[in-house]
C-alpha cells in the first residue's frame, strides 16, 4: 500500500518535472532564446502592468489581453500568425505592426525579444 | 515560590525577541536581501508595503471637497500637467513611460486601471502627498490646488480615450477648450443603459455557442476547442478591445457585430451577429471578472451630469 503510494508520488513528481522540461523546451527550441532570462526581462520591462503573465511576479495587468496559454494561440494581436519570427517583431515593434494600438514600443531589442518569446512559448 | 515558572517563561520570551532582533539586524546588515529594483520584492515585503495603505489614504483624504470636475478648462490644465508630470513614469494609452519610469520598483502602474479604485479625494491626496517607500512623488508643494484637481479630472476622462485620441490630445500644439475630447460627453452613456435594460446574459451564452465563438476563443463556462484569438476571460476588467477600442458596452457590441469596421486587417471574421444578439453576448462576457472597472466608468460618466463624482460605496 505504502509502496504503491510512494511509487505514485514519485511518478507524479517525475511527470511534472518532465512536463516543465517539455514546456521549457517548447520555448527554447523554436526561438533560440533563454526562458529564464525571458522571465526576468518580462518583469523588468513591466509587461505585467498590462498583461496577466502566468509565472511572472506581479504580472496581473488588464490593459491588454491575458497571455495565459499564449504558446498555443494561433494569432498575435489578431494580425499575425503566431510564429517565432512574428512574435519577435510584435514584442519589439508593436506600433509598426498595429499603428495606434495601446501597446507602446518599449525598446525591446531583437536579442531580448528572443528570450521573451522563449518564455511566452512555455505558456501552454 | 510559584513565580519561578512565570519568570522563566518571561526570560525565554525576552530571549526569543532579542534573538529575533539580532537576527533581523544581522540579516539587514549582511546584504542578503536583494535591493535591486529590477528584481521583484519578496511576496511578504510587497505585502508589507501595501498593507494599511488603502485605509491610510481613505482616512487622510476625508473632508476634501472636489470642485466641479466637468469644467473643460480644468480638464485642459490636467492634460497638460499629466503629460509633463505623470506620463514620464506612468505612460498613457499607447504611449510608453520614459526611461525614468522604467527602472522603478514597485512599478508605476498604468493609471487607466489603477485609478478606478480611488475616489476623487483619494486621488487628490495621493497626487498631493505621494506614497512612501515607492517612487511615487508628492506634487503638492509645486502644484496649486486647482492644478491638482485638474489632474484628477483628467484621470477620470482619460479612461474613456482610445490610444489614437490620446495621441491627438498630447501632440496638439494648442487645444481649444471646446475640443470634444476635453469635454464630458453629456448625451453619450456608452451603451450602459441599453446593456442593463436589454442585455440577457443567459441568451448570450447560447449565442456564444451557436455562433462558434468558442472555436476561436476561450469563453468562461464553456469548453473551448482552440485559441485563435485572446481568451475572453475576465472581460469586464479589460481596458481595450483588440488593443484600440475602449472597452465599454457600445464598443463591445460594435466590435462583435463588425470587427472589420475598426480594424480592416483583423483575423476575427464578421459573423453577421445582429446588434441585439451582440448585446446579449456582451452581457454574458461582462459577468466574467471583477466589475470594478465598469462601475468606475459609469460613475465617471456622472461627471457629465453632476457637479462632482459621487462618493464610492
Ligand atoms: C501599456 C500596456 C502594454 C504593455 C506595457 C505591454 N503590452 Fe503587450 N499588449 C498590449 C495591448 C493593448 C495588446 C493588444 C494589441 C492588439 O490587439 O492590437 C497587447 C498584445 C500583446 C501580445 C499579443 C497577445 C494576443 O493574444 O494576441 C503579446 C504577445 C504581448 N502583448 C506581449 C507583451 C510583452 C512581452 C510586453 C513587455 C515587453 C508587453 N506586451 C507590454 C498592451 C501592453
Ligand atoms: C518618478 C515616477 C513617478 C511620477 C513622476 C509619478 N508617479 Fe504615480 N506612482 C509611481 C509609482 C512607482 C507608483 C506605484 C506605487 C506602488 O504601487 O507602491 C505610483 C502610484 C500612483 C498612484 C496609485 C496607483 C495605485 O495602484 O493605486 C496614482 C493614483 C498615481 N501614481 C498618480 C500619479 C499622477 C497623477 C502623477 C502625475 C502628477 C504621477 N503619479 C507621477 C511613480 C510615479
Ligand atoms: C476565426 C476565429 C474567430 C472567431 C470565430 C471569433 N473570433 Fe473574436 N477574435 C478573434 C481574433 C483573432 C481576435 C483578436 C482581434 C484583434 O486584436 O484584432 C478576436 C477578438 C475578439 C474580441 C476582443 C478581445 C480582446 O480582448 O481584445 C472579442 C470581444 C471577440 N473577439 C468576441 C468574439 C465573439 C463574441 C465571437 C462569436 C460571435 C467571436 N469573437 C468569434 C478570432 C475569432
Amino acid at each position: 500500500m505504502r509502496i504503491t503510494f510512494c511509487a505514485l508520488a514519485l511518478l507524479a513528481i517525475a511527470l511534472s518535472a518532465c512536463s516543465r522540461r517539455g514546456a521549457i523546451e517548447a520555448g527554447q527550441q523554436p526561438t533560440g532564446g533563454d526562458v529564464r532570462i525571458g522571465e526576468h526581462l518580462i518583469y523588468a520591462y513591466g509587461c505585467g502592468s498590462c498583461h496577466v503573465v502566468p509565472g511572472v511576479a506581479e504580472a496581473n495587468g488588464t490593459v491588454g489581453p491575458t497571455l495565459q496559454g499564449f504558446g498555443s494561440r494561433y494569432y498575435i494581436a489578431g494580425l499575425l500568425v503566431n510564429t517565432p519570427q512574428n512574435l519577435f517583431r510584435w514584442v519589439s515593434k508593436p506600433q509598426e505592426v498595429d499603428p495606434g494600438n495601446a501597446m507602446p514600443d518599449l525598446g525591446v531589442t531583437e536579442r531580448q525579444a528572443r528570450d521573451i518569446a522563449a518564455y511566452l512559448y512555455t505558456l501552454q | 515560590m510559584n513565580s519561578t515558572p512565570i519568570k522563566t517563561a518571561l526570560i525565554a520570551i525576552a530571549a526569543v525577541i532579542a534573538l529575533q532582533l539580532v537576527g533581523g539586524l544581522l540579516f539587514m546588515v549582511s546584504g542578503t536581501y536583494n535591493i535591486a529594483a529590477d528584481e521583484p520584492h519578496l511576496k511578504p515585503v510587497r505585502w508589507m508595503l501595501q498593507a494599511g495603505r488603502t485605509r491610510a489614504i481613505q482616512m487622510r483624504s476625508r473632508g476634501l471637497h472636489p470642485p466641479n470636475l466637468r469644467d473643460p478648462s480644468l480638464l485642459k490644465r490636467g492634460l497638460v500637467l499629466y503629460r509633463q508630470n505623470c506620463q514620464p513614469c506612468h505612460g498613457g494609452p499607447g504611449t510608453a513611460n520614459e526611461q525614468i519610469g522604467r527602472g522603478i520598483d514597485p512599478k508605476p502602474p498604468p493609471l487607466l486601471t489603477a485609478s478606478n479604485k480611488w475616489d476623487d479625494s483619494e486621488l487628490f491626496w495621493i497626487i498631493s502627498h505621494g506614497l512612501k517607500l515607492s517612487g511615487m512623488p508628492g506634487f503638492a508643494p509645486r502644484l496649486s490646488e486647482t492644478d491638482l484637481w485638474g489632474i484628477v479630472a483628467f484621470l477620470r476622462r482619460v479612461v474613456l480615450l482610445s490610444p489614437a485620441e490620446y495621441k491627438r490630445l498630447t501632440s496638439a500644439e494648442d487645444l481649444g477648450a471646446d475640443d470634444p475630447l476635453l469635454n464630458w460627453p453629456s448625451n453619450n452613456d456608452y451603451g450602459f443603459a441599453q446593456l442593463k435594460a436589454q442585455g440577457d446574459a443567459k441568451r448570450g451564452l447560447e449565442l456564444l455557442q451557436s455562433y462558434g465563438c468558442i472555436s476561436c476563443h476561450m469563453v468562461p463556462g464553456l469548453a473551448h476547442q482552440r485559441s485563435a484569438g485572446p481568451p475572453l476571460t475576465r472581460f469586464a476588467e479589460r481596458q481595450y478591445i483588440a488593443g484600440s477600442l475602449v472597452n465599454v458596452p457600445s464598443n463591445a457590441v460594435a466590435w462583435i457585430t463588425n470587427p472589420k469596421q475598426f480594424k480592416p486587417q483583423t483575423l476575427m471574421p464578421n459573423l453577421n451577429v445582429q446588434p441585439a444578439e451582440a448585446l446579449h453576448i456582451a452581457a454574458y462576457l461582462y459577468t466574467s471578472g471583477s466589475s470594478d472597472r465598469l462601475t468606475a466608468l459609469e460613475r465617471n460618466l456622472q461627471i457629465a451630469k453632476e457637479s462632482s463624482t459621487p462618493k464610492l460605496n
